[in-house]
């Protein structure tokens, strides 16, 4: 009987702990929450590395559409799904899509209306931080409002008219969420209203050699002063100011969201802001970099100037001077070492050192993005004219007929392989283009060897994957890796430099003025800062004494065309391609119904490879591409999205 | 087979000692002989009767003529047994002969059922629950789930690849009747909450009952457990008499059902070469003319090779044993129950003497089963369950279905498998694998076969103790009962490798000499490279717990003979806690090695009036700790009502002809906690930030040295976030005709709401760093499962019994969150009203005929570049593009509708023999096109990226695609790519194919030697049987077998052949 009794105790204690509540209270109490993050000033901290971590990747071909579409490679590659190096090809020739767009900041993982959301999250609670000095407080608050107007621009380049999203919507509130698209000129003013909040907060540091170099890489006056003259610049040029392409774009309240309107004025206010973040950045001791090797490396003049557009992107200071803004966040283990890959011949590349697993990857995309013809044409003569108006140099006929005098020539002995028969494209070109292009028979200086006699040079293979057009951006690797031993010099990658802003200024003042009449003297110093700094006579010079067109350079149309075409030799592989061509509304003239073109690389005959050039594949960009589609899935969810122009 | 029998002849020796023994230990007294005959209730003469001596092993069987004769003492009682007549027990005393008269089994109502939480009277039953004689889920496989499809009714089973080393089956009960995380059943092994591979482990020889409980009432005791259906497994226990033994070994070979055919290497390399150039004439084409020719003559098999991969990696069979014993017995005191099983599962891998080690999939189970009952005092019983089972496994670093994934990716011609040691190669210890460039970027199949291997051990202790107490004296009819389990869990394994030395041949070929040079791709001088000694490489381990304690009362009386009350109050609490950490991230341990929690109490009440009419409440009340407080506890009622019409007076005149009929109806509410398989999902009232994400983390400096890293957000919290709900229907009736045919046919609903999913109507201008979820879900299911069983003996000892199902299940959408489809002009597009298995995709019309063709229909360029012989689609809303909007659903949904199955099994004297077909229906098939495009490497963008893979080209493919020559518009396969096409991998009408089939998934023959002969050996039972498993398929799709679904190079199902000795004494 009393063990019965003791079994129907236990019966019952265990109903009673059953009914007990907290066996079920099984959480620690101490939880991370967004509060704790603000709780104290280095898990803050934390969270304005965070806002900075969206910052899209500008180096990467798949990540930036000013690489992505900017026609300076040609791949024949179609697929991209395991490297992006189809992507330029896929793009021009079969065009973007709404249903799964590429390079889609709207909707991917981490998109720049997330990155918004945190830069919110930050700037409502930043002011809570307990301990965090005043000085520190407001800087943060001036840079992560500039990272909040750059990511709304960065949107705004790529889909024209998007919703400000100026607070936090919650997401519990379904009405909430179906926001409009503000129009063109609400963000244009609300954007720069933001930059220059950032600035005049005072708040940012002025210069970066005076900072300790830890905190290179963090938003300062200049960048946003350079940032903005780069927005200003942007908003006053043709695609967006005047266009006349998108006025029938209307949303549901009937609201014209791409005002067609020209204004004369944009162009003054931008060469304004120009030239205040010029003498800004000269006042902090910006000035442009021109490289001498360092002593011990033999080289010479002509190997110097060819080495200096990969020496500018380095950007390593104290020497280099020039870089306003360089993204730091070169992640060496994700395709940190992408220019290597893509820049470099294949035969000389290990591999990331510091991610092994990543070999393979990089070693299949390795030299996969070849540089087109159609660029290869744009930098000019060694006398810093255009090929076709170069009255010294060889018809456009002869351009792809063999050097017949590639015996005794000496005067290309270090650019192009001694003893190596080119043709005459690759002869007689301004110092940006050996140093930009790689081609069959350049010289690659340094990777190892430093002295001048004893250098590597490249060849294009034809293991089918590697290489489409013949031709490498060897702009991207400076002398100093040694990538066939590991030795990748990962490096932060210019987002924003002052050759950029002093092009920028002289376009701005060149358009300024109304009529077509002589450009002002500021607008040829400018431009002519930076030829010189590549070994080219001025403007003025050069066009009078080798062109065909002397006169050229006496009218605002004449010096637009100069500008944009110094523009484009100047900032090459630099993703900024597109970003121009399509401001300046070029895109749908260069590759509308066009091809891009390269070498043939299943011709093993020297002479033959150098003299057929070949069809990579065709062109197709429509003028719908201007703007990118917005995915028709984000559309479907909130029906106040009106689709831009040419995507519905 | 030769090994196989001199285990067999071991066990026979094992028996026939034991047998002596027992022989020995029974002392005989008085023995006389007793003869008799046994007639039924009309007189006629049962032949094949079997008459057992109480308590002991002994016994005969009747004769043609109903005739016995046996050896017994006076004191000894005979007990009568015969299928469909009530067992007679009959105390011999001085007789020498016996006629007895067996009554037919009238009784056969009233045996038990195994409920939720216990056991009820079968014919008092009203919820809805299937039962399986345990016989029938016999497999040859080490999977007991892959005998499910089609024998179980109300189960919706199929199996997706024939890897032995994976649970590959899957199985819904009523099919899948939500959208939400989990729509598997729960699974209950002796009232243990168990895992599926729990299940699949277990020996069908230890299985006493198995059942599904379906309905409301059936699993509303389970509350917020039970939506999904419950599987219900108690294993054997000891019964009161002599010890028996049983023990059965079987020998198993399996070989796949069916092997894809590819084409031979120089095909490959012409249609390879061909792939590149049509899309792309400027590439450059991987083999040469010079190579294909040279291949062709076989003029040098290293610099030409044409590998084999599957030939050389793979046997033709594998071959596996099973052995299992049992023992059992007991006294008034004291029953017992005893099984043990050792099986021996090798793959089909061919082992290779290059090693010193053997690569091939080798897999040993051990069980033991042990449960003791122990009457304590005459009211108290006591019942110890153990249950061990210990995995030890060695095979390749890969496992088989990765193997054969890895064989159907890897060219043939690009580099044979490895070198011969020759020349200035001669001294080379290590293997000269071969690989065609970078440091070795191709699959070598058997070099990842050859490079080293994986151990494992997995142990796994189930052990319970359970009290149960009569409380009849303080009032009748009352028990108390109580039970404490807990179970153990670990995996153990380690991997021991080396990273092969690949080698290639380059242009090193000269024809003149026949010779060439071989180069190392991966020297050890590399970061990566080679090495020739084993590393060793520990798996995480992995530890689970769980402890589980259980107290009930009960209470059966039935008053006046007419009401019968019965009642139960059930409590539980249960604690599982693991050590394994999703995807080894740290940050996530402190929530996933929380225990996890349950607790609650249930109760039935249930009023039977004259075992005609019976009416019955459960209720389920419980706790899961992974919602917020105020949602945390939950009530769940049912209600069923019953009518047995056939105990009603008016029937009484058929019941020869109607013996049973029940009518029965069930409602009521059940519960599904299991709202994501995510650690990190477990408590969404909570916000989930990762303060040190290195993905959001950024850095600063000339040096790149000053880095954070940054902070994400997981999961946004939201309080409201609660289980889901089922409101169950269930309608059926259960009619038995002639005693010999039983048919249950039952009909039911399920609308699910609260299901918990994800919020895809959020925009992206939301800027939210991850997706939202909410109960916001809700589906219907309904259908109907039917059982058909006919059992009949004749006379003339023949018999024959016939299991049949049908299982028809639907579901369909009823509430979701998605974009308003109506409104934009794309109703096709929601899946409201559509089954949740359905799929979506684009109506294929024919393959693009040429440029022109392309530029007069709608814009396909969503899916990147289209050229002739890519595939046409239809545009539904005819805006002039292709795009996600002209989705329309395809097809039957991927998920079977229907599972049907039925079987017969006849035997005559000695003999007997059986078949069962299964076959499912209502279901589609798409072939995957990324997995058998030619050449294409499937695995990037996968979780699990080869490099250089390529898939090889299916006959069926080479065989009729889209050419510039053969320019068919409705070519199998369009034009072709050494690349994926985006175009033609899209969902469409294109790959769609019906999925329905019918297999003879299993024939036995077996024969039993005469108890005659059988007596002098003093056993009860010898049975030699064969059993074929798969042994062929019907189907509309010829391809491959349909069951696998879309991809051509899966792992294959097995057909097995299994010859098998079982022996009771």
């Amino acid at each position: 009987m009393k063990k019965i009794k003791n079994i129907v105790a236990v019966t019952c204690v265990a109903l009673f702990m059953v009914a007990c509540n907290s066996f079920l209270d099984v959480i620690p109490d101490d939880v991370a929450t967004i509060q704790s993050v603000f709780g104290d000033k280095n898990s803050a901290r934390k969270y304005l590395y965070t806002c900075y971590s969206f910052l899209p990747a500008h180096r990467q071909v798949g990540d930036n559409p000013g690489f992505a579409l900017g026609g300076e490679f040609a791949v024949n590659q179609t697929d991209w799904t395991s490297t992006p190096s189809g992507l330029p090809r896929t793009l021009l020739e079969t065009g973007n899509n709404s249903n799964g767009p590429y390079i889609d900041y709207w909707t991917r993982t981490n998109n720049m209306f997330a990155a918004i959301r945190v830069c919110n999250d930050f700037l409502s609670n930043v002011d809570n931080i307990p301990d965090l000095p005043a000085v520190d407080r407001e800087r943060w608050k001036a840079e992560v409002t500039f990272l909040k107007a750059y990511y709304h621009w960065w949107l705004f380049q790529m889909y024209g008219p998007i919703p400000i999203m100026d607070t936090n919507p919650s997401f519990t509130d379904k009405t909430d969420l179906k926001v409009y698209r503000n129009t063109k000129d609400e963000c244009a003013n609300y954007i720069v209203g933001l930059i220059d909040k950032a600035i005049n907060s005072n708040a940012l540091p002025d210069n970066i050699s005076g900072l300790e170099l830890t905190d290179l890489g963090r938003i300062t006056k200049p960048i946003a002063m350079a940032i903005k003259a780069r927005v200003m610049v942007t908003l006053a040029s043709d695609f967006f100011n005047g266009n006349q392409d998108y006025s029938k774009m209307v949303d549901n309240n009937n609201r014209q969201l791409f005002s067609p309107e020209y204004s004369q004025q944009r162009w003054v206010d931008a060469a304004k802001a120009c030239k205040e973040a010029i003498d800004f950045c000269e006042e902090q001791g910006l000035s442009l970099y021109k490289f001498t090797a360092p002593s011990g490396t033999i080289t010479n003049k002509q190997i110097d100037l060819t080495l200096q557009p990969a020496m500018i992107l380095r950007g390593e200071s104290p020497d280099n001077t020039e870089i306003i803004w360089a993204q730091t966040q070169s992640n060496p283990g994700i395709y940190g070492d992408i220019q290597h890959r893509y820049g470099f011949p294949q035969y000389l590349y290990t591999g990331n050192p510091s991610n092994p697993t990543q070999k393979n990857v990089g070693y299949e995309i390795c030299g996969s993005l070849g540089v087109s013809l159609n660029f290869a044409e744009v930098f000019y003569t060694k006398n810093g004219v255009p090929m076709d108006e170069d009255k010294t140099y060889f018809p456009k006929t002869e351009w792809f007929k063999p050097d017949a005098a590639y015996n005794i020539r000496t005067d290309h002995q270090y650019v192009i392989k001694a003893g190596y028969q080119t043709n005459n494209f690759n002869l007689y070109r301004e110092p940006r283009y050996y140093g930009s292009i790689a081609f069959k028979g350049s010289t690659l200086f340094g990777h190892g060897r430093l002295t001048k006699d004893d250098q590597w040079f490249f060849y294009p293979t034809n293991t089918g994957r590697v290489n489409s057009t013949g031709m490498l951006a060897r702009k991207w690797v400076n002398y100093r890796a040694i990538p066939y031993n590991g030795q990748i010099d990962f490096y932060s990658w210019p987002i924003i430099r002052l050759a950029d802003l002093y092009l920028l200024y002289s376009e701005a003042l060149n358009e300024s003025p109304e009529g077509n009449g002589e450009p002002a003297a500021d607008v040829y110093k400018y431009i002519n800062l930076v030829r010189e700094r590549s070994g080219l006579e001025s403007v003025q010079d050069s066009w009078s004494k080798y062109s065909l067109y002397p006169e050229k350079y006496k009218t605002k149309a004449g010096m637009r065309d100069i500008i944009r075409q110094e523009r484009r030799i100047e900032l090459a592989f630099e993703g900024q391609a597109w970003f121009d061509l399509r401001r300046w509304k070029m895109m749908e003239q260069l590759f509308g119904a066009s091809t891009m073109r390269g070498y043939n690389l299943k011709i093993s005959d020297n002479v033959e490879y150098i003299s057929t050039p070949t069809v990579i594949h065709t062109t197709n960009y429509q003028s719908r591409n201007n703007l990118w589609p917005i995915k028709d899935s984000e559309l479907n969810k909130n029906l106040n999205l009106v689709q831009n122009s040419g995507w519905e | 087979m030769v090994k196989i029998m001199s285990n067999t002849t071991k066990l026979i020796l094992c028996v026939a000692l034991m047998m002596v023994s027992s022989m020995l230990s029974i002392a005989q007294t008085q023995v006389k002989t007793i003869t008799g005959v046994v007639k039924d209730e009309t007189g006629a003469t049962v032949p094949g009767a079997s008459i057992v001596i109480v308590g002991t092993t002994t016994g005969t069987t009747t004769d043609f003529d109903g005739k016995f004769s046996i050896r017994v003492s006076s004191g000894d009682v005979l007990e009568f047994s015969f299928i469909g007549y009530v067992k007679q027990r009959v105390k011999v005393g001085p007789m020498t002969e016996l006629n007895v008269e067996m009554k037919s089994d009238t009784q056969k109502l009233d045996e038990v059922q195994v409920v939720a939480f216990g056991k009820q009277k079968k014919s008092s039953m009203i919820g809805s629950i299937t039962t399986i004689n345990t016989k029938e889920l016999k497999v040859s496989s080490s999977n007991l789930t892959t005998g499910f499809a089609g024998k179980l009714a109300g189960v919706i089973a199929y199996q997706t690849s024939g890897d032995p080393s994976q649970q590959s089956v899957d199985f819904f009960v009523r099919g899948v009747s939500t959208m939400g995380a989990s729509s598997s059943p729960l699974i209950l092994i002796d009232g243990i909450e168990s895992s599926s591979t729990d299940l699949a482990r277990l020996q069908p020889d230890d299985i006493a009952t198995f059942s599904i409980l379906k309905d409301a009432t059936a699993t509303a005791l389970y509350g917020a457990r039970g939506a999904n259906g419950i599987m219900q497994i108690t294993t054997k226990e000891g019964v009161e008499g002599k010890v028996k033994v049983s023990v059965r070994v079987e020998g198993v070979t399996s070989a796949p059902t069916d092997m894809v055919d590819v084409t031979d290497p120089i095909t490959y390399m012409k249609m390879h070469n061909q792939a590149t150039a049509t899309r792309n004439p400027l590439a450059i084409q991987l083999y040469s003319e010079d190579k294909i020719e040279n291949t062709a003559r076989g003029i040098n098999k290293y610099a030409f090779p044409a590998v084999d991969w599957q030939d050389m990696l793979f046997k033709k069979r594998s071959s596996n044993t099973r052995s299992t014993f049992s023992l059992s017995g007991g006294s008034k005191f004291a029953r017992y129950y005893v099984g043990g099983t050792y099986n021996v599962d090798n793959g089909m891998l061919k082992a290779d003497g290059e090693n010193n080690f053997n690569n091939n999939v080798k897999l040993n189970t051990y069980q033991l089963r042990s449960n003791v009952n122990v009457n304590v005092t005459k009211t108290t019983e006591v019942i110890l369950r153990l249950g061990v089972t210990v995995d030890d496994y060695t095979g390749p670093i890969y496992g088989a279905g990765e193997m054969f994934s890895r064989v159907m990716k890897a060219s043939p011609v690009l580099f044979p498998a490895y070198y011969p040691k020759e020349g200035e190669n001669a001294r080379i210890q290590h293997i000269l694998f071969g690989n065609y460039d970078g440091t070795g970027n191709y699959p070598n199949p058997y070099a990842d076969l050859q490079r080293g291997y994986r151990e494992y051990n997995n142990s796994k202790i189930v052990s319970t103790f359970e009290v149960k107490q009569n409380l009849d004296m303080i009032t009748k009819g009352l028990s108390a009962r109580g039970l404490f389990s807990t179970d153990r869990y670990t995996h153990e394994g380690a991997k021991r490798q080396y990273n092969p030395f690949y080698y290639h041949i380059g242009d090193s070929y000269n024809p003149a000499t026949n010779t060439y040079e071989l180069t190392n791709l991966n020297p050890p001088t590399l970061a990566n490279g080679a090495t020739d000694y084993l590393n060793y490489d520990q798996e995480t381990t992995e530890a689970n717990a769980t402890t589980y304690f259980e107290g009930a009362i009960n209470y059966d009386r039935t008053f006046n003979e007419k009401h019968n009350i019965s009642g139960l109050l059930v409590g539980y609490m249960r604690n599982y806690k693991t050590s394994v950490i999703p995807n080894n991230d740290v940050k996530l341990a402190v929530l996933a090695t929380l225990p996890y929690r349950n607790t609650g109490v249930s109760g039935r009440l249930a009023y039977g009036y004259d075992s005609r009419y019976f009416i019955e409440g459960n209720f389920g009340y419980n706790g899961s700790e992974r919602f917020a407080a105020n949602h945390r506890w939950g009530f769940f009622p049912s209600v069923g009502l019953g009518w047995l019409v056939s105990n009603e007076n008016f029937m009484k005149n058929f019941q020869d002809k109607i013996s049973k009929l029940k009518l029965k109806a069930t409602y009521g509410l059940v519960g599904n906690d299991q709202l994501s398989s995510d650690a990190k999902d477990r408590y969404f009232y909570l916000s989930n930030v990762n303060v040190d994400d290195a993905a959001y983390g950024y850095t600063f400096g000339e040096r790149l040295g000053e880095h954070l890293n940054g902070v994400s957000i997981g999961r946004y919290a939201n309080d409201q976030i609660t289980w889901e709900l089922s409101k169950k229907l269930n309608l059926g009736f259960e009619l038995e005709l002639f005693r010999t045919l039983e048919l249950q046919v039952d009909l039911f609903r399920d609308r699910r709401s609260n299901v918990l999913i994800d919020r895809s109507d959020l925009p992206s201008t939301a800027g939210l760093l991850t997706g939202v979820k909410a109960n916001s879900g809700a589906m219907e299911s309904k259908g109907v499962d039917i059982v058909v069983d006919y059992n009949k003996s004749f006379r003339n000892g023949f018999w024959i019994t016939s299991h049949n199902t049908f299982t028809y299940a639907t579901n369909k959408v009823t509430a979701f969150d998605e974009p308003n489809y109506e409104a934009i002009g794309t109703p096709w597009r929601s899946r409201i009203g559509r089954s949740w298995n359905q799929k979506w995709g684009y109506v294929a019309e024919r393959l693009f005929i040429d440029d022109l063709d392309i530029a007069n229909s709608s814009d396909q360029t969503a899916f990147g570049k289209v050229m002739a012989g890519d595939i046409k689609y239809k545009d539904i809303n005819k805006d002039g593009k292709i795009n996600s909007d002209d989705l329309v659903p395809i097809g039957y949904p991927t998920v079977p509708e229907v599972n049907f199955g039925f079987g017969v099994s006849v035997g005559y004297k000695g003999f007997d023999l059986s078949c069962f077909f299964q076959g499912t229906g209502r279901r589609a098939l798409w072939i995957d096109p990324k997995g058998c495009s030619p050449f294409v490497n499937s695995t990037l963008g996968t979780s699990n990226v080869i490099q250089g893979a390529s898939n090889l080209v299916l006959k069926s493919i080479a065989d009729n695609y889209w050419s510039e020559e053969n320019r068919n518009s409705y070519a199998l396969w369009p034009r072709l790519s050494t690349t994926s096409i985006s175009n033609n991998e899209q969902s469409s009408t294109w790959y769609m194919r019906d999925g329905s089939f019918l297999r003879l998934k299993s024939f036995e023959l077996g024969y039993s030697i005469p108890h005659k002969l059988l007596r002098k050996a003093n056993l009860t039972n010898l049975r030699l049987y064969y059993t074929g498993t798969n042994l062929f398929v019907f189907s509309k799709f010829k391809m491959w077998d349909p069951e696998l679904g879309g991809n051509a190079f899966a792992y294959p199902l097995q057909r097995t052949h299994c010859i098998g000795l079982q022996v009771s004494l």
